[in-house]
């Protein structure tokens, strides 16, 4: 167990380093700069190009690229043009409704999806399976900045229940906060629901074929005591992969959704260094992360191990 | 029927009663025509902008995120008021000396910055430095100014090196406007953009907080010390009736729409062209055209590798496209836009509109547009379109160009990218496009601020004997000695513009003011949020 803790950590310090040189040349090579979002869509070429010059864009590029890994090494990730601040400052403090949304949706979109799951495979003829299977495609299939406007438009401006956009820290209301994050919420758990009950479905069937479930079946356990003790632990492994997956994405921040809802989190951060071509602040967040998305593959890959003994004693 | 005696008197106070109830409700009626109610003191009015400005210093930035939050801040030695034209705003007045070479402007007493300072002669003169160093219509100045004087606290002085017409409109520009800094910060920020601490003007409301990405909050600075009267626009009396501004930044424009229906903000930056007549039928929102307009136009790149190198070329786009089509298929609600003219400047803009040379504006001739190509040699080669999505309706009048020329058979590809891609792909790769969108200002306050002839914008036009032309002209423009002088020049550039076609000009549009029926704009200019007010 140590030694693939220590393996996954060494292999991220090379895909950081990877993804770094990559995101760093990929950026630069991209039309647009600082200067033109800063000045705005009339200011003159000779102006672009003096603004530039003061904010210290127009230096060769290998310079600026080994003085950014240099910093980057020591822990520092620049200056963040359109922050105003330092990078790592920026992204630690939009961090937290990144991380509430992602865990939120990821909790209760297991717990929702999972009896979904069961239900689908204990009785797969009934009305309410079959609904669950179209209704599942259909939540993979939507677009869910589309859902987000839908939604926006029932709940927030035709009934009133929920606010539009906004967000409100738990520790200063939990009550408002919870209106506030209602919707984005439903919109991300709405795909990630409609993923798992297709996933676990598939794993689940699979493992009602095998002869412990008939022995189980024998011994007289009920069908929920066969579906929730045998079958769900067994049948769960590949879920894992995919709530860790999508796990690790959310962190990486909801572009699309944190900007629809105005919520302080990565993605709206990414969406405005995007926007301002804040070269620091994207690699900044890319850098942070790839290593939170390695951190969470590693979780999983531990998680699969408490799961299955198998996979630990290889 | 006569009336008994005594019912008489009782009539008369009925009669006296309604008069006094029609007189009241008349009077009401004047006070609500830009919202309702009696201006109410305090509350926040919260308004959504359609992104991050970046900076709020409106001497560096051009665009109007920053100017919509920045202009409750900075103010200019002297405004434009609602008619254009600009007036003494932190100058008392100035004086203009016989050879028209100085510029004698005594200052206002007690104005005090947000950082508690006096406005000096000072301030003014390092503020003037570094606006004729940052500032495309400063850069132009500065070539005409000989030096800038303090004779004493209260009175700056510009001396030129020849007369200039439009030094006063230059002054109140509001496009990387001349903003008065204290002096310390505007040497210390010299071509850099303002940092938020140096972000110190004299303003009705200053700077409280700005948390980038996310809301810009202004509170109302109590020593501000208005002018009695009242110009409109952005110049006079300013009262600043909220305790709070607040800028929040909601980049999609329909869920803009949404929080202002659910009165999560009290007024948007814009919304989408297909929702305005649907807001302007909901009795909870006020939509009205600003005063401000914009003119549409197509850049054609009269760079030699370009399929509108020629003449010939340029003038067939501009007798192809039908304008009044193009207007109703993407420009939004009639009333924002009818009459449509080609005229560079707004017909708002009295000083310089003018309909000289815009007699091809209409276009809408196939046939003629089919036969001038075919004389450039025009149409084997696919005609390169960029455009952006960014701002939907550039895409929108991309789109229009190509189906005109496909009506024609001419073959065009159109390529999308986010606007500061394009914007960059414009200037540097002047090889790799033909025909490009964009919208200028129509309410320039002097010629030289109108990009087709301030050497501003990319497509390589600004040579040869349309450049030489213009150079002249402009010159003559500055030597005038008369509004209508220098409306005659305004025409023969109008006319030297319509002959050589360094864009094609779609026309006219309104800006359009979209806020809550609870709040009262009481200005012709929409944006102009100083002296908003919210009422119940």
């Amino acid at each position: 167990m140590t030694s693939l803790i220590i393996r996954r950590i060494r292999d991220m310090v090379v895909v950081l380093v990877f993804v770094t040189t990559a995101m760093f040349f990929i950026l630069h090579s991209i039309p647009g700069s600082p200067a033109i979002a800063i000045l705005g869509q009339e200011a003159s070429a000779e102006q672009i190009a003096a603004l530039n010059h003061e904010l210290g864009f127009d230096k060769p590029l290998l310079a600026q690229y080994l003085s950014f890994m240099g910093h980057a090494f020591r822990g520092d990730l620049g200056y963040s043009v359109s922050q105003s601040g330092g990078v790592m400052h920026a992204v630690l403090s939009y961090l937290g409704p990144t991380l509430l949304i992602a865990t939120s949706a990821t909790v209760l979109g297991v717990l929702v999806a999972v009896p979904l799951a069961v239900r689908t495979v204990s009785r797969p003829r009934s009305l309410l399976s079959r609904f669950l299977m179209g209704a599942s495609s259909f939540g993979l299939a939507i677009p869910s900045f589309w859902l987000a406007l839908i939604l926006v438009l029932l709940l927030a401006v035709r009934t009133r229940v929920f606010p539009v956009t906004g967000y409100v820290s738990p520790l200063e209301s939990p009550a408002r906060a919870a209106s506030f994050l209602a919707l984005p919420i439903i919109v991300i758990m709405a795909h990630q629901v409609a993923l798992l009950v297709i996933t676990l479905r598939e794993s689940l069937a699979a493992e009602m074929l095998n002869p412990y479930v008939r022995t189980a079946r024998a011994k007289g356990a009920s069908e929920r005591r066969v579906m929730y003790r045998h079958v769900l632990p067994n049948g769960l492994l590949p879920a894992v992969t995919v709530i860790g997956g999508n796990f690790g994405s959310l962190l990486g921040g909801v572009v699309i959704i944190e900007t629809v809802f105005l919520i302080p989190g990565i993605g709206y951060l990414l969406y405005g260094g995007v926007q301002a071509r804040d070269y620091n602040l994207i690699l900044g967040i890319t850098i942070i992360t790839a290593a939170l998305i390695v951190l969470v593959n590693l979780a999983v890959d531990l998680v699969y191990a408490v799961l299955d003994p198998r996979v630990r004693l290889q | 029927m006569i009336r008994p005696l005594r019912q008489r008197p009782r009539a008369l106070a009925r009669a006296i009663t309604a008069i006094i109830a029609a007189v009241a409700l008349v009077g009401c009626t004047g006070t609500s025509t830009s919202g309702g109610g009696t201006p109410v003191k305090g509350g926040t009015v919260t308004a959504a902008l359609s992104g991050d400005p970046q900076t709020l210093d409106t001497g560096l930035a051009t665009g109007q995120l920053s100017q919509i939050p920045g202009q409750n801040i900075f103010e200019q030695l002297f405004a434009r008021d609602k008619k254009f034209n600009p007036q003494p705003m932190l100058a008392k007045s100035f004086e203009l000396s016989k050879d028209r070479r100085t510029y004698t402007i005594p200052l206002r007493e007690g104005i005090t910055f947000h950082n508690g300072a006096k406005l000096t002669s000072a301030d003014v003169k390092a503020s003037i430095e570094r606006w004729l160093e940052i500032s495309a219509t400063g850069q132009q100045v500065s070539k005409d100014v000989d030096a800038l004087e303090t004779p004493d606290d209260l009175t700056f002085v510009i001396k030129l090196k020849r007369p200039r017409y439009s030094l006063i409109a230059d002054l109140a520009w509001t496009v990387q406007a001349a903003i008065i800094l204290p002096a310390d910060i505007a040497k210390a920020a010299g071509k850099s953009p303002l940092k938020n601490e140096q972000v110190i003007g004299t303003g009705p409301y200053k700077l409280d907080s700005y948390k980038a990405g996310q809301r810009i909050q202004l509170v109302r600075f109590d020593e501000y010390k208005s002018l009695d009267q009242d110009f409109g626009g952005f110049a006079g009396k300013k009262t600043a009736h909220a305790d709070k501004l607040v800028f929040v930044f909601v980049a999609d424009a329909s869920q803009r729409l949404n929080g202002l229906k659910t009165g999560q903000w009290d007024w948007v930056q814009e919304i989408n062209g297909d929702d305005i007549d649907a807001a302007k039928k909901d009795s909870s929102l006020t939509v009205r055209a600003s005063a401000v307009k914009y003119s549409n136009v197509l850049l054609l790149n009269s760079d030699d590798s370009s399929a509108f190198a020629s003449v010939d070329a340029r003038q067939a786009m501009n007798t192809l496209l039908d304008k009044e089509e193009i207007a109703k298929a993407t420009f939004g609600p009639s009333w924002l836009w009818k009459p449509l003219n080609g005229a560079l400047a707004a017909t708002s803009n009295a000083a310089l509109y003018t309909k000289a040379g815009i007699e091809s504006f209409p276009g809408g001739d196939p046939d003629a547009a089919k036969a001038l190509f075919k004389k450039a040699g025009v149409g084997s080669k696919p005609i390169r379109i960029l455009t952006s999505k960014t701002y939907p309706y550039m895409y929108q009048w991309a789109v229009a160009a190509q189906a005109a020329l496909k009506d024609i058979g001419i073959p065009s590809k159109v390529s999308v990218f986010d606007f500061p891609t394009m914007y960059e792909r414009l200037g540097t790769s002047p090889g790799s496009w033909d025909l490009s969108v964009t919208y200028l200002s129509g309410m320039a306050g002097s010629p030289g601020q109108i990009p087709w002839f301030g050497k501003e914008q990319p497509g390589s036009y600004y040579r040869g004997d349309y450049g030489s032309t213009v150079d002249t002209l402009l010159a003559k423009y500055q030597d005038s000695t008369s509004a209508e002088e220098a409306n005659g020049v305004m025409g023969e550039l109008q006319t030297k513009f319509y002959e050589t076609m360094p864009g094609v000009p779609l026309g006219g549009v309104s800006a359009v003011g979209v806020y809550s029926a609870k709040l009262t704009v009481p200005n012709d200019f929409t944006y102009v949020l100083w002296s908003a007010y919210k009422t119940n």
